[in-house]
This record gives structure tokens, C-alpha cells and sequence, in this order.
């Protein structure tokens, strides 16, 4: 479960592993208190993973407020030079807003639902569509023809 | 492939680049948060004064003999993990800083702080994180030992054992053909069981692209950083709202020799084995390198006695962590719960690499971990069919003679 946890919160970080392992901690001390309950439940470690958004958007929520203005978009241009596509996925990942990053993460990492992702983030089921759709045009415009690179499964 | 299954595609592949924590830190640390949580849930229902106290009480026990604890009331305002990042600052040589991050949700083990720091020659990320050790300071005190060079490619490392007794640890890790990510770090250990701890990167994330050649701030520019006065009160205010629990009464993490010899025993007859020629510190891990059938591997045994304990159902917990891919074989019969994988695992630098893993929880909750790959050493790892099988891995693993009695 945890090696689970700080993948997903790395991509969530846009490739931060610091930032990642600290929110893959905190969702377990978050779920520590509740471990009795939560290890009786069908899939504790979809709990796990559930926690774990909502820790990443109420921690981005709270830092928004008070986070400094800084010149990050200006240095981390998506003119990308960097020739691994999934680095340039990652900051481009870090770029989208928080909610659309988690849409995208939950739906193409996770494998969820609209419906699923929708009860995971509060969102209605039209709002997690628009945000899917808003984060993934996002993405083609960094990736675009970038993606022939891809190993074909 | 339409764009969102190349999208599905990329982003596990972009996964494969997170950290490799291993699952016992994690859990580790997410305890001591948990822990952390539910006194301060419990103080708050209590009243705001109790929390106070409570801390008060737990810096007078940490440091007995030592000066009256300052009354908590002065101290409430510097545990913010704010205070981190502004202590931080102004102990920075001149330079432009970004990206600046209190790291505001770290509750434990102590304030941290992140920020991109530039002189003029490129972005350094810098990390700054406290902790609180366990006194008195001795041999298997977290993060007083230089890293070990099988494990982690080195620059060189310095460790200084102060007249006052404290403990400095200048770490340089190296760029290796495949990663020219370096990451430094400054480990100051105080007699009073403050850890400060700086980490650099030349780098913005600690992954490539590499902004610079080196990390920006020299080894005695580190030093200065950890070892200023500024942060007295901050790692004052926040040590543990509890006393750590005593390590007298569990079993300890066995020494590197101990599981060393336990691996001498337990490999099959034929097997040759190497335990490199560089000191193994860290307690409760052992790495070594074993030939088979003209195939070199390097295996690293974690044994960790505490897997069983902790809230809940442990075993429950442990059987959780088991990915899709992976194998698990729940315990039955009072027997092992065993997880293992066999994983083409792509490294840093593109280069697919194999990992095979037994995860090993035994009857009476002593954790063993086994990884196998490819390689002459712990980090650079190779293709290919590893020397040990899965089947050699997990009877290595499940023997009870890991077990203290």
C-alpha cells in the first residue's frame, strides 16, 4: 500500500518526491487513529488512496492562501528542452490546477470512474467531465507530437 | 493508441520515477504523525492550556538535568513549521530564493521547510528538515553515520564528533553516468537530541534535468546553516508532545554482522557470497553480494522486529500493501504472510533494471524484507535474471531464525 500511496502522490506532486513522501505520511498518520475501523472495511487500501486526495487538496488549499508570488511558471517553460516525456508529463502535471490534476490522476492513474472520481473529489459528474477534458487538452498541447515516442503496449 | 490510454501509459512510467521509500519508514513515520494527531486531538478536547503543558513536561523529560524547561506559554508560537522557513532565510549566503515552501502540513518529526535557491549560476533546491533523537546520542542514532558507498554513489563524507559531544555528518552523493542529480546534505545531532538536517540538490525537483554542475552551498556554508543558534527555539517547541516510547523493553533492530551471519547460514550450498569491504552501519539492514551459476547478484536484508506491532491488525495491514502483480500468500497455519515480485523496474536513466522482492511478515511479527537485483553495487542496477530465485528469496526469509527470542 505504501509504495502505492507515494506513486500516486508523486504524480499528484507533479514529480516532487519530497512533497510526495511527506503527503504519503501524512495520509497514513492521517489514517493511523482510524486503523481498527478502516482494516475491518473491503479495501482498506482504497481508503488509504482516497484519504490521500483529500489531504493533497485540502493542504493546496490551505498553502494557496498564503503561498508567495513566485516566477516558477516563468523558469519551467513548457518549451521543454528535456527530451524524457514523462519528465516533461510531470511538470506538466505540476502546472495544471490542483482539482484538475487530481481528475486527471484519479481517472488515468487510479483507473476510477467519472462517478468515482466524482464522490472521491465532491465534484458533480459534469464537473469532473469538464475538468478531465480541460487537463487532458492542457496536456496535449505540452505533449503533442511528443507522443509517437511511446512504447506501443 | 488514442490519447487518453497514451496518457494511462505515461503517467505509470512517470510513476516509476517516485522515490523508493521503503514501506517501514513509511509506516514509521505515518505513526509517529498518527500518534502526534491523537495527542493533540485529545489535548484540544481537554482545553488549549493541557497541549502547553504537555510539552512542557516532555522537554523537561528529554533533558534531565538540564535547565528549567522555558515556561510553555512562550513557546507556543514558535512551533508553527512557518518558523522553519524563516529561520532558515537569513542563514542563506546571498541569492535569489523561489519556490519557497513551509512544507505546513509536517507535523512530525519536526518544522521543515523546501526552497529553489539561485547565486547566479543556476537553481539549488534546498531542504531543510528538524527532528528529535532519542539520548544519549550512541552508535545507532539515526543520521550521525556517513551513507554507505555500496548503497549511494559518493562524492565523500565527513563526520565530526565535536568537543561538546555533538555529531556533524557532511554527505556528498555523485552524479553517476545515467543520473547527474548530486544531492548534499548537513546532519547536525545535538547533545540535546536536536537534529538539523540540510539537504541540496542541483536540481529543482532532486530528479534530472541537473540545473548546475554542483549544488550551490559549500560544505562550510551547510555547516553554518545547521549548526546556528537560530534554531534553538524552534527545535525547542517542537519536540515530541509525548515522550518517545523507551526501546528497553521491544527487541532491537538486529546490527548489520548479526544479519550478515544469519545470511551465511541460510544461503543455499553452492552459493558464494561477498560482504564488500565498506562498514555497515545501519541497524536492521545488511547488504551483500551472492554468485550463482556465474550470475552475480547484490541482495539487501532489511529485518525489522517491530513489523507486528503498532494499532489494529498489523498483519491485516501488511497483507494490504500487496500491489496487482505482486503475489501474496496470506499466513496460515500460524505461518508467514509472504508478498513478493518480480519487477523490470525502469531506473533514472532509462535503463530497464530487474528487482525481484520477498516481503516476509513471520508468525510472531518479525518483518524480513529481501531485495535482489542485478549490479556490483546498490544503486547502479542492471538487467537480466538475478542469481537467487523468488522460491531461494522467500525460505531465506520465512526461516525463524530471524526471530529474537
Amino acid at each position: 500500500m505504501g509504495r502505492r500511496l507515494v506513486r500516486t502522490a508523486y504524480l499528484l506532486n507533479g514529480g516532487d518526491a519530497h512533497l510526495a513522501e511527506d503527503l504519503a505520511q501524512e495520509t497514513l498518520g492521517r489514517i493511523y487513529s482510524k486503523w481498527r475501523r478502516i482494516s475491518r472495511m473491503e479495501n482498506p487500501a482504497g481508503y488509504a488512496q482516497t484519504v490521500l486526495f483529500h489531504t493533497f487538496l485540502s493542504h493546496r488549499r490551505r498553502r494557496a492562501s498564503t503561498e508567495q508570488v513566485t516566477d516558477r511558471f516563468a523558469e519551467t517553460a513548457v518549451s521543454d528542452p528535456d527530451p524524457a516525456l514523462r519528465l516533461t508529463l510531470l511538470r506538466a502535471l505540476g502546472q495544471l490546477p490542483v482539482q484538475d490534476r487530481a481528475v486527471l490522476v484519479l481517472r488515468f492513474w487510479e483507473d476510477r470512474s467519472v462517478e468515482e472520481t466524482a464522490a472521491v473529489l465532491r465534484l458533480s459528474a459534469s464537473g469532473v467531465r469538464s475538468r478531465s477534458s480541460r487537463a487532458l487538452d492542457r496536456l496535449r498541447a505540452v505533449l503533442g507530437d511528443q507522443l509517437d515516442e511511446l512504447p506501443r503496449p | 493508441m488514442p490519447f487518453e490510454d497514451s496518457i494511462t501509459e505515461l503517467l505509470r512510467e512517470a510513476a516509476d520515477l517516485a522515490p523508493e521509500t521503503p514501506g517501514e519508514l513509511l509506516a514509521d513515520s505515518g505513526e509517529r504523525r498518527g500518534r502526534r494527531r491523537v495527542a493533540r486531538r485529545r489535548a484540544a478536547v481537554a482545553g488549549g492550556v493541557a497541549v502547553l503543558a504537555v510539552a512542557g513536561l516532555a522537554v523537561g523529560q528529554l533533558r534531565p538535568g538540564s535547565a528549567p524547561a522555558t515556561p510553555a506559554s512562550q513557546q507556543s508560537t514558535a512551533a508553527a513549521p512557518q518558523s522553519a522557513l524563516a529561520t532558515l532565510l537569513p542563514l542563506l549566503p546571498p541569492g535569489r530564493t523561489s519556490d519557497q515552501n513551509p512544507l505546513d502540513h509536517v507535523t512530525g518529526p519536526g518544522p521543515a521547510a523546501k526552497l529553489t535557491f539561485d547565486d547566479g549560476h543556476g537553481a539549488t533546491l534546498l531542504q531543510l528538515s528538524t527532528a528529535t533523537v532519542g539520548l544519549p546520542l550512541g552508535d545507532d542514532t539515526e543520521g550521525t553515520h556517513c551513507s554507505d558507498p555500496f548503497m549511494v554513489p559518493t562524492e565523500g563524507c565527513t563526520r565530526t564528533v565535536r568537543p561538546d559531544g555533538s555529531i556533524l555528518v557532511i554527505d556528498k552523493s555523485a552524479a553517476t553516468p545515467t543520473n547527474p542529480v548530486k544531492t548534499w546534505h548537513a546532519v547536525y545531532t545535538g547533545t540535546d537530541g536536536r537534529q538539523v538536517r540540510l539537504d541540496e540538490s542541483n536540481s529543482r525537483t532532486m530528479t534530472p534535468p541537473a540545473t548546475r554542475a554542483d549544488p550551490a552551498l559549500s560544505a562550510d556554508q551547510l555547516t553554518a546553516v545547521v549548526t546556528s543558534g537560530s534554531w534553538d527555539q524552534l527545535v525547542d517547541a517542537a519536540r515530541p508532545v509525548s515522550a518517545p516510547s523507551s526501546g528497553q523493553a521491544s527487541p532491537k533492530a538486529p546490527q548489520p554482522a548479526d544479519i550478515l551471519a544469519g545470511a551465511d547460514r541460510l544461503l543455499p550450498a553452492g552459493v558464494q557470497h561477498d560482504n564488500g569491504s565498506t562498514p555497515q552501519l545501519t541497524a536492521g539492514e545488511a547488504h551483500l553480494t551472492v554468485t550463482a551459476a556465474g550470475r552475480s547478484s547484490v541482495l539487501l536484508i532489511t529485518v525489522d522486529p517491530h513489523l507486528g506491532q503498532g494499532a489494529g491488525d498489523p498483519r491485516k495491514a501488511f497483507e494490504s500493501q500487496a500491489q496487482p502483480g505482486q503475489q501474496l500468500t496470506r499466513a496460515v497455519n500460524g505461518g508467514s504472510s509472504v508478498i513478493t515480485s518480480t519487477a523490470d523496474v525502469t531506473t533514472g536513466g532509462g535503463t530497464p533494471a530487474t528487482r525481484w522482492t520477498v516481503q516476509v511478515m513471520q508468525p510472531d511479527g518479525t518483518g524480513v524484507t529481501i531485495n535482489e537485483t542485478n549490479g556490483t553495487n546498490g544503486y547502479d542496477i542492471q538487467g537480466g535474471t538475478p542469481a537467487l530465485t523468488i522460491d531461494q528469496l522467500t525460505a531465506i526469509a520465512t526461516n525463524p531464525s530471524w526471530q529474537q527470542h
